[in-house]
């Protein structure tokens, strides 16, 4: 059986390291991943916890298919209440520390309480200590990887935070191997206000299947047939700036704070640029594909940078040098800041200062001074005072409000809603905020054959993307191998050596879901929270395929009304009894 | 025969890590692999290297049964000599020699000519010395 | 006569003996007539319909019966998961 059954939990106010059983009832409801590690928190929390104090929670989860050949599972998930939002934070990181985690032989790792200086944990094994970090505090992250390397060896793999973290910013994040995030709604300040610098780990112990050579044969198969095929090969050749030309030619690129969709820059900041810098591809741990960038351009070397990266920090901050951006996204990395929310604050700032509303000091294409940016959202130095306070904060200061591209306090990622209408109700439902890991239908939209400017069933496109993703997170499986649930179905049954059905996977994505709802729903959660800034529903498109298009608020009004009924959530969207009762919750 | 990294090709997945481990020893377990990647940023660059057997033969040499022999090829071990002593996981320079389950002596033999390794490489990086042009 | 520039990327570069579809402005297809429906390009480059998630000619998405010209630029894309 591929599970441990084992938690390792570690408390750093008293210093306490227990390793308790890992709950079999949830597993068989929730799996492992975004879903288990949501129960987890959900009952562990309280409503009401202050996100920066003791009382909150930093879970990291591994799942079922962790440490095994089937292919692209190597993510680790990382949940707790997030600093930005003050609702549930899901977050994923890609590398090799979730492996390393269960060949250590833990399913998962839950920190709690604060440390009174700076530590760091070390596992090896059975071996779990609290060590002082206080040569480490104040580090940036690659610094900080490289001295624990050297401490613990280059097969041991490291999390940790850096400055930003540190400093407890809103959108800091924590790194792994340089260049790997998990990024999203300061999950990196979590660490921080536990003075939890980093955790290192490396495992020794074997993980074990019930039936080894009819999983050989099955993944075998897979890598060939339905791993390495057209859907997917695009993460390997190309990576994800392979989306570049396809959001700019559908007119969804965000451009200057998303006032269009179309950036005349594109081409400099596209997969054709990034290929002529000949990247060397990195994988994740057992990922067949491979997406990674990695590369070097005048001094500056990233694994990266990622699409996401391109859009917010370059098309949306009108910049197009491909240099310019590298070392952005480098310093980022270093920092530990989340450069989708980075991307956004400046987009914001540009043109709060070029409208004359306040004078940030920067903007749009101005990239001598965005390229000190990183450094001083990090260290609260200067402008980057204010700006590292997000863009909803920043827009309640000093007003903007239509234009601060955020849902929930979580700045939007590089698909313009207005483009692809579906993704607008994907980014207002998310859980954790605006956020496109919840769904991500502007593939079937903007890239796709469905009219993107029509509400006509994409409540329940929005509905089955999630529960895809809700499922498949908690395997935990990456976004890239497009599978089946059929095939999702297969792997897992004989990894755990009992048929799981697809019906059995689709209601826990589905389960899953409601959980992620209900831990928001009891933070007071309420319907007017699942909505989208102004801009989306006043401002029209100027280029492209959306030229003059809004996303007409009625019409999405109308659509989130259909997602709640499809759902059989109430009209303040909550889960109702009878929904709690249906998924056996 | 040796095996050769492409290591502009390789990407550091491990998937020949853990087919290694799953036929040899039934399990996923990259330490009980013939072969590593060490594929590691650093804070000067990237590093891509092939730990697999070199043929020193240090472990024939070193092991005080004499259970492990060359046969012009690649390296057999002979179960019943064998105590268990760990001499040759010491002094094998990449590292790729391990005690298994039972504690006796695990060698690489390069699947005694047809490597798993290579067919299962998603990247096709992995070659036989001798399929190199 | 028509010639037209045509760019493929991720895997669906792989299907055609030119080249360049995979690079830079792409592979020059000449066509008979002044101009040609976009959907005709997928046959000359044997590359299969369901691999491609759209078209877009100079820089804007298409439909498959667009008509292009001489000189238009022509991009295929793959299906993509995620984000």
């Amino acid at each position: 059986m591929s599970y441990r059954w084992k938690i390792l939990r570690v408390n750093l106010s008293t210093g306490s390291v227990a390793k308790e059983p890992l709950n079999k009832g949830w597993t068989e409801k929730y799996f492992g991943g975004r879903g288990l590690g949501a129960k987890y928190l959900y009952e562990e929390l309280g409503g009401g916890v202050e996100p920066l104090s003791p009382e909150n929670k930093l879970i990291l989860v591994t799942g079922p298919l962790t440490g095994t050949i089937v292919p692209c599972s190597g993510k680790l998930a990382i949940i707790s209440k997030s600093p930005a939002t003050g609702i549930i934070l899901d977050c994923a990181i890609g590398g090799s520390f979730a492996a390393q985690l269960k060949f250590a032989g833990y399913d998962m790792l839950i920190v709690e309480g604060q440390a009174e200086k700076p530590v760091y944990l070390a596992i090896n094994d059975d071996d779990v200590e609290i060590r002082s970090a206080a040569h480490l505090w104040g580090k940036g992250i690659f610094e900080t990887e490289s001295r624990l390397h050297d401490e613990h060896g280059m097969e041991a793999v490291v999390l940790s935070i850096g400055p930003a973290g540190e400093n407890l910013i809103p959108f800091a994040c924590i790194g792994s191997e340089y260049y790997r995030q998990a990024g999203r709604g300061g999950i990196g300040s979590v660490m921080g206000s536990k003075r939890l610098k980093a955790i290192v780990c490396s495992g020794s112990k074997d993980v074990i299947v019930p039936d080894m050579p009819r999983l050989l044969e099955l993944v075998r198969k897979a890598i060939r047939e339905d791993v390495l095929t057209d859907t997917n090969l695009w993460a390997h050749i190309g990576g994800t700036p392979t989306i570049v030309e396809m959001s700019n030619s559908s007119g969804v690129f965000p451009t200057r704070n998303y006032q269009d969709g179309v950036f005349e820059g594109a081409q400099k900041i596209n997969a054709d640029s990034i290929r002529k810098l000949r990247p060397h591809k990195k994988a994740c741990f057992a990922c067949a594909l491979g997406c990674g960038n990695y590369l070097c351009i005048a001094d500056s070397t990233v694994e990266g940078p990622e699409y996401e990266t391109l859009a917010l920090t370059g098309a949306n901050c009108g910049v197009d040098d491909l240099g310019a951006i590298v070392r952005f996204n480098a310093d980022c990395d270093d920092l530990g800041i989340d450069t989708i929310s980075l991307g956004n604050v400046l987009g914001f700032a540009m043109e709060m200062t070029e409208k004359g509303m306040r004078d940030f000091g920067i903007r749009f294409g101005d990239v001598e001074t965005y390229l000190k940016m990183p450094r001083l959202v990090a260290y609260r130095a200067g402008v980057g005072k204010e700006l590292s306070r997000g863009v909803k904060q920043l827009a309640k200061t000093y007003g903007g409000a239509e234009f601060a591209m955020q849902v929930k306090g979580l700045e939007l990622p590089g698909y313009d809603p207005r483009g692809s209408w579906a993704m607008g109700l994907a980014y207002a439902t998310a859980a954790r905020g605006g956020c496109h890991m919840s769904a991500w239908p502007v593939a079937d939209e903007a890239f796709g054959k469905l009219d993107p400017f029509t509400i006509e069933g994409k409540a329940q496109l929005v509905i089955t993307g999630q529960h895809y993703n809700a499922i498949k997170f908690s395997l935990i499986l990456c976004d890239f191998w497009a599978l089946s649930m059929g095939t999702m179905s297969e792997m897992v049954s004989c990894v755990l050596g009992r048929e799981i059905s697809v019906a059995e996977l689709a209601k826990a994505g589905e389960r899953i879901w409601n959980l992620l709802r209900l831990f928001n729903v009891r933070e007071g959660f309420k319907a007017a929270d699942d909505t989208l800034p102004a801009r989306v529903f006043k401002d029209p498109l100027k280029s492209g395929t959306p030229a003059g298009r809004v996303l007409p608020r009625d019409q999405f009004d109308s659509m989130l009304r259909e997602y709640y009924q499809l759902r059989g959530w109430d009209s303040n969207g909550a889960p109702t009894p009878e929904k709690l009762k249906e998924l056996e919750m | 025969m040796k095996l050769i990294l492409d290591a502009e090709k390789c990407t550091g997945c491990k998937i020949c890590e853990l087919a290694c481990s799953a036929k040899h020893q039934g399990v996923f377990n990259p330490k009980k692999a013939h072969l590593r990647i060490n594929d590691n940023y650093t804070e000067t660059g990237r590093e891509t290297r092939l730990k697999s057997c070199t043929l020193c033969l240090k472990c024939v040499e070193t092991c005080p049964a004499e259970a492990i022999t060359f046969n012009g090829k690649w390296l057999v071990i002979d179960d019943g000599l064998c105590t268990g002593c760990g001499d040759c996981v010491d002094v094998c320079p990449e590292g790729v020699i391990f005690l298994n389950s039972e504690g006796m002596a695990a060698i690489p033999n390069f699947c005694e000519g047809n490597p798993f390794c290579i067919e299962w490489c998603p990247q096709e990086a992995l070659y036989k010395e001798e399929d190199v042009a | 006569m028509a010639v037209v520039w045509v760019r493929t990327y991720g895997s669906l570069s792989s299907y055609s003996v030119e080249e360049d579809v995979g690079k830079g402005d792409g592979a020059p297809l000449v066509f008979q007539g002044r101009r040609v429906k976009v959907g005709e390009v997928f046959p000359r480059l044997h590359i299969p319909e369901e691999a491609v998630s759209f078209v877009a000619i100079n820089g804007a998405k298409a439909a498959k019966d667009a008509w292009v010209t001489d000189g238009d630029k022509v991009a295929i894309f793959p299906l993509v998961a995620g984000g």
